[in-house]
C-alpha cells in the first residue's frame, strides 16, 4: 500500500498502470498519475473547511496575485461531494463540525479530486460506527459504477463478501492467492489468511492454573452502552482477543486506572477502587502497555533507572534513593529476563526492541505484581524476540502470576492462553478453553459472531 | 579519554576551556582571580534562577516569568524595607512571594493542564505589572544598612551570596541525582505517559517544581536587590528568563525535556557570564555581546547534537 501510493519507493518489481510501467516518487506523484489512497486514520485538517481540505495547495485553485479562488474551490468541492452521494454536506463548514461518515466522504472526495482511476482504501470501516458502514458501501458502489477501480483492504469477512469482486490474500509479506469472490467461502478465505504453521514458539504448559480467583471484574463499563464481566484465576493466562474497536484496550485502561467508569473490580475477593495507576500498583496490578516507545520506556534514562521506576517508593530511604538496593533489583531483573546489554547503566535507547520490551516487563515484575496485564507484548518483534518473551510469560504463569494477555496476534493468543475471551464491539461473545480454538474459529468469532454460531454459512 | 567524552557535560566544559584560552590570549586581565570573582559575583542571581529553570526544562516545560517574579519580589522587598520592616523579615517575606508566584504558575500548568508557555507568558505580564503598580513606577532605593548583607556581606571570609548560591547548587545537584523527586522529574520529562503508568503523580511533581523555582527566584531577587541597592520594577530581570534558558540549553539540557543536569547549567551560566565579561575586558565592543551570545548558543547546541548523533551511531555498531 505504501509503495502503491508513493510513500515508499519499490526496490524491486514493476507497477503497471493501464498497461504502462510507472514509478511514484511521492504521494503527490502517485495522485497525479491517478492512484489515490485513503488511510485508515483520516488525514484531515479539522480547522479548515471541507472544500479547503479537498483542494489543499492546488495551483489550479489559485488566481492572480496568489489569491485563492474561493467560489471555484467551493463549487468544485460541492460538485465532487455531491457526485459521491454526500449532497447533505456543506463543504464550506469546518471539518471538525462534520461527523465521521461525512469526514470519510471528504477523504474520498479528496482522493477523487485528482481524477483517480485507482482508489486504495485501507480498513475504511475501522473508523466508522456500524450504522455508517452501509453508507460508506453505497459510496464505494457508486464509485465502482463510475469506473473507478478500488483496492479495499480489510480483514472483516462480512465486508469483503459484501463489496468485493475479486479477493487477494497476503500473508507475512507474501502473495498467497487471488480468486473471484464467487470461488471462495468465508472459511476457505480464513484458511488462506491463517495458513498452516507449526506452533513451536510456545512452551508447553504442564501446570493447571489454580482455582483461586485473583481478579473478578463485574459489569466493568467500557463506554456508556457496554460493560464486561470476567474473572482471572491464580497462575492463569487469560487471552483477550478482539479486532480493533472491540474494547480490549479499554479493559486494560479501566483496570489500570487510566480511564474511569462504572462496575466492580475485586482483587483477591475484596472490592477495590482503581482511579489512577498508583491505585492499581498498590493492588499489585501491573500493566505493560501496547506501545513501548510512547508508554513504556523512558529513552534518556538508563536500563537501571527504567527498571526501578515503579518501585522507587520501596527502593528509597525517605526521600533518598537507595542506590545499592536499586542496583540489586536491577541486576536481578536484567538476569532474570536476560536483557542483553553490556551494563544496566547503559541508556535504554541503545537496546534492541525485544530487549526494550523485556525492560518494560521487568520494571513491572520488580514491583512484584499478582496480576499482570500484557497488551501487545511482542508487537513489532522478530521471531527470536517473540520466542524469548513467550518463554518469560510462560515461566511467570508457572510461578503463579495471573496474566491477562491482550493481543491482536492470533497465534500468540492461542499458543499462550489457558482460556480465551473473544470480544466483539464491547461485548464478550465467546469463551474458548485451551486447545479449543484455532485461528479460523477465533477470527470467525471476532469478526462475525452471529454467523459463527451455526458454523460458517 | 573515552570515559571523559561520555560525561554529559563534556562538550560544554571543553567549549568553556577554549573560550577561556581565547580571552586570556586577547587580554592579560581576563584570567585573574579578581576578574573570576567579578564574573561569579555579577551572575549570582542567574546561577540561582537557572537551578529552577533546569528543573522546569527537564520536565519538558519552560518558564518565561522568572524575570517578572524577580522584579515583583525585589520590588516588594523594597516596599517592605521602606516601611521600616526588619531586613531579615523582609527577605523572608520576599522569598514567600516568590514561592507564591511559582505556585500560581504551577497551579495552572499542573492542575488545569494549560501549556506552560502560555501560563508563564501571561504571568510574565501579570507579575511585572503588579511590580510596576506597587512601586508606582519609581525606583525603589534607600535600603537600610542591614539589608546590604544579603548581596554584599561576607561569611567566613567569603562572599555571603556566593556561599548561598553554592549551598543551593549543591542541594539541588544532590536532589536531582540522589532523590526520588529528582528521578521523577527526569522520568516525566523523558516520557510523560510512561511516568504516569509507573504510578508517578505527574501533576503534583510539576506543581512542586514550579514552587521550587519560585522559591529560588525569590532568593535570587533578595540578593539582587541588596547587591544593586536599588530596584526599578519595569526593568529588573527583564532579560533573565531567556538568559537562564539559554544557559540550560548550552549546558546540555534538551528543550524536549528529560536531558540535562544542574551542573551543566551552572557551567552554561558561567560560560555566558564569561563571554559578556570577556568581550568587554578584551575591548571588543560590548555592543556585540548579544550577537555573540546567540551565535554561541547555536554552536553549543550543534555540538551537543553531534555528541548525541555520535552516541547513536555507536549503538548500531557494537550492540546486538
Amino acid at each position: 500500500m505504501k509503495i502503491l501510493s508513493g510513500v515508499y519507493q519499490a526496490t524491486e518489481g514493476v507497477i503497471r498502470l493501464k498497461g504502462k510501467e510507472v514509478a511514484f516518487g511521492s504521494p503527490l506523484d502517485a495522485q497525479k498519475q491517478g492512484v489515490s489512497i485513503i488511510h485508515q486514520e483520516f488525514n484531515l485538517f479539522a480547522n479548515l473547511s471541507a472544500a479547503e481540505n479537498i483542494f489543499i495547495d492546488r495551483p489550479e485553485m489559485v488566481g492572480r496575485l496568489g489569491r485563492i479562488r474561493w467560489s471555484k474551490l467551493n463549487a468544485e468541492a460541492q460538485r465532487l461531494v455531491d457526485s459521491i452521494g454526500g449532497g447533505e454536506i456543506d463543504v464550506r463548514r469546518e471539518v471538525r463540525h462534520l461527523g465521521v461518515h461525512s469526514q470519510q466522504v471528504i477523504e474520498i472526495a479528496k482522493a477523487l479530486s485528482f481524477k483517480a482511476d485507482v482508489l486504495i482504501m485501507d480498513e475504511p470501516s475501522a473508523a466508522l460506527p456500524e450504522n455508517e458502514v452501509q453508507k460508506m458501501f453505497d459510496v464505494v458502489k457508486r464509485l465502482k459504477a463510475q469506473g473507478v477501480a478500488i483496492v479495499y483492504v480489510s480483514h472483516r469477512m462480512k465486508e469483503i463478501f459484501e463489496i468485493a469482486d475479486k479477493v487477494t490474500v497476503l500473508r507475512d509479506g507474501a502473495w498467497i492467492d487471488t480468486r473471484r469472490i464467487e470461488e471462495v467461502t468465508e472459511q476457505s478465505l480464513i484458511q488462506m489468511m491463517v495458513g498452516k504453521e507449526v506452533n513451536q514458539l510456545y512452551p508447553v504448559r504442564d501446570q493447571e492454573p489454580g482455582d483461586e480467583r485473583v481478579l473478578e471484574v463485574r459489569q466493568l463499563s467500557l463506554d456508556a452502552a457496554h460493560a464486561v464481566s470476567f474473572e482471572l484465576r491464580k497462575g492463569e493466562i487469560l487471552g483477550l482477543f478482539g479486532l480493533p474497536g472491540s474494547g480490549s484496550h479499554t479493559i486494560a485502561e479501566r483496570l489500570f486506572g487510566l480511564k474511569r467508569g462504572t462496575g466492580d473490580v475485586l482483587v483477591g475477593g475484596a472490592p477495590v477502587r482503581i482511579r489512577r495507576p498508583a491505585d492499581a500498583k498498590a493492588k499489585r496490578i501491573a500493566y505493560v502497555p501496547p506501545d513501548r516507545h510512547r508508554q513504556g520506556i523512558i529513552k534518556p534514562m538508563t536500563i537501571r533507572q527504567n527498571l526501578s521506576l515503579p518501585l522507587l517508593p520501596e527502593l528509597s530511604k525517605g526521600p533518598l534513593l537507595d542506590g545499592k538496593r536499586i542496583e540489586q533489583v536491577s541486576r536481578e531483573y536484567v538476569d532474570k529476563l536476560r536483557i542483553k546489554a553490556p551494563s544496566d547503566e547503559q541508556s535504554v535507547d541503545f537496546l534492541s526492541g525485544g530487549n526494550q520490551q523485556k525492560d518494560v516487563i521487568g520494571k513491572w515484575l520488580a514491583a512484584r505484581p499478582e496480576i499482570l496485564i500484557l497488551e501487545e507484548p511482542t508487537r513489532g518483534d522478530d521471531v527470536g524476540a517473540k520466542a524469548e518473551i513467550y518463554g518469560i510469560i510462560h515461566q511467570l504463569a508457572q510461578e503463579g502470576l495471573s496474566i491477562l494477555l491482550i493481543s491482536s496476534e492470533m497465534p500468540e493468543v492461542i499458543g499462550l492462553s489457558d482460556r480465551i475471551l473473544v470480544l466483539y464491539k464491547g461485548e464478550i461473545v465467546h469463551e474458548f478453553a485451551r486447545g479449543e480454538a484455532d485461528q479460523e474459529q477465533l477470527l470467525g468469532r471476532a469478526s462475525h459472531p452471529r454467523a459463527a454460531e451455526g458454523g460458517f454459512s | 579519554m573515552k570515559r571523559i567524552a561520555n560525561i554529559h557535560e563534556a562538550p560544554i566544559i571543553l567549549f568553556t576551556l577554549i573560550v577561556i584560552a581565547l580571552f586570556s590570549s586577547l587580554s592579560p586581565d581576563f584570567l585573574q582571580f579578581d576578574n573570576a570573582r567579578l564574573i561569579l559575583d555579577q551572575n549570582i542571581s542567574s546561577f540561582i534562577v537557572a537551578i529552577g529553570m533546569t528543573m522546569v526544562i527537564l520536565l519538558g516545560g519552560m518558564d518565561l516569568s522568572v524575570g517578572s517574579v524577580l522584579a515583583l519580589t525585589a520590588t516588594s522587598v523594597g516596599v517592605f524595607l521602606n516601611h521600616g520592616m526588619h531586613p531579615w523579615l523582609a527577605a523572608l517575606l520576599g522569598v514567600c512571594i516568590g514561592v507564591l508566584c511559582g505556585a500560581v504558575n504551577g497551579y495552572f500548568i499542573a492542575k488545569w493542564k494549560i501549556p506552560d508557555i502560555i501560563v508563564t507568558l501571561a504571568t510574565m505580564y501579570i507579575f511585572r505589572g503588579i511590580a510596576v503598580g506597587i512601586s508606582g513606577g519609581t525606583w525603589m532605593t534607600n535600603f537600610p544598612e542591614g539589608f546590604r548583607y544579603f548581596g554584599q556581606g561576607e561569611l567566613f571570609g567569603a562572599s555571603f551570596p556566593l556561599l548561598v548560591a553554592i549551598v543551593l547548587i549543591a542541594i539541588f545537584i544532590y536532589v536531582m541525582r540522589f532523590t526520588r523527586s529528582g528521578r521523577k522529574i527526569y522520568a516525566i520529562g523523558g516520557n510523560g505517559s510512561a511516568a504516569k503508568l509507573a504510578g508517578i503523580n505527574v501533576a503534583r511533581t510539576k506543581f512542586t517544581v514550579y514552587v521550587w523555582t519560585g522559591m529560588l527566584v525569590g532568593i535570587a531577587a533578595v540578593i539582587f536587590a541588596s547587591k544593586v541597592g536599588s530596584v526599578q520594577a519595569s526593568t529588573a530581570g527583564s532579560s533573565l528568563s531567556f538568559e537562564v534558558m539559554a544557559a540550560v540549553l548550552i549546558g546540555g539540557g534538551s528543550i524536549f525535556g528529560g536531558v540535562g543536569t544542574v551542573a551543566g547549567t551552572m557551567i552554561g551560566v558561567l560560560f555566558m557570564g564569561m563571554i559578556k565579561n570577556g568581550l568587554i575586558i578584551s575591548k571588543i565592543s560590548p555592543f556585540w555581546v548579544d550577537a555573540t551570545t546567540g551565535f554561541l548558543i547555536i554552536l553549543a547546541i550543534v555540538i551537543n547534537t553531534l555528541q548525541r548523533i555520535r552516541q547513536n551511531k555507536s549503538k548500531e555498531g557494537d550492540l546486538l
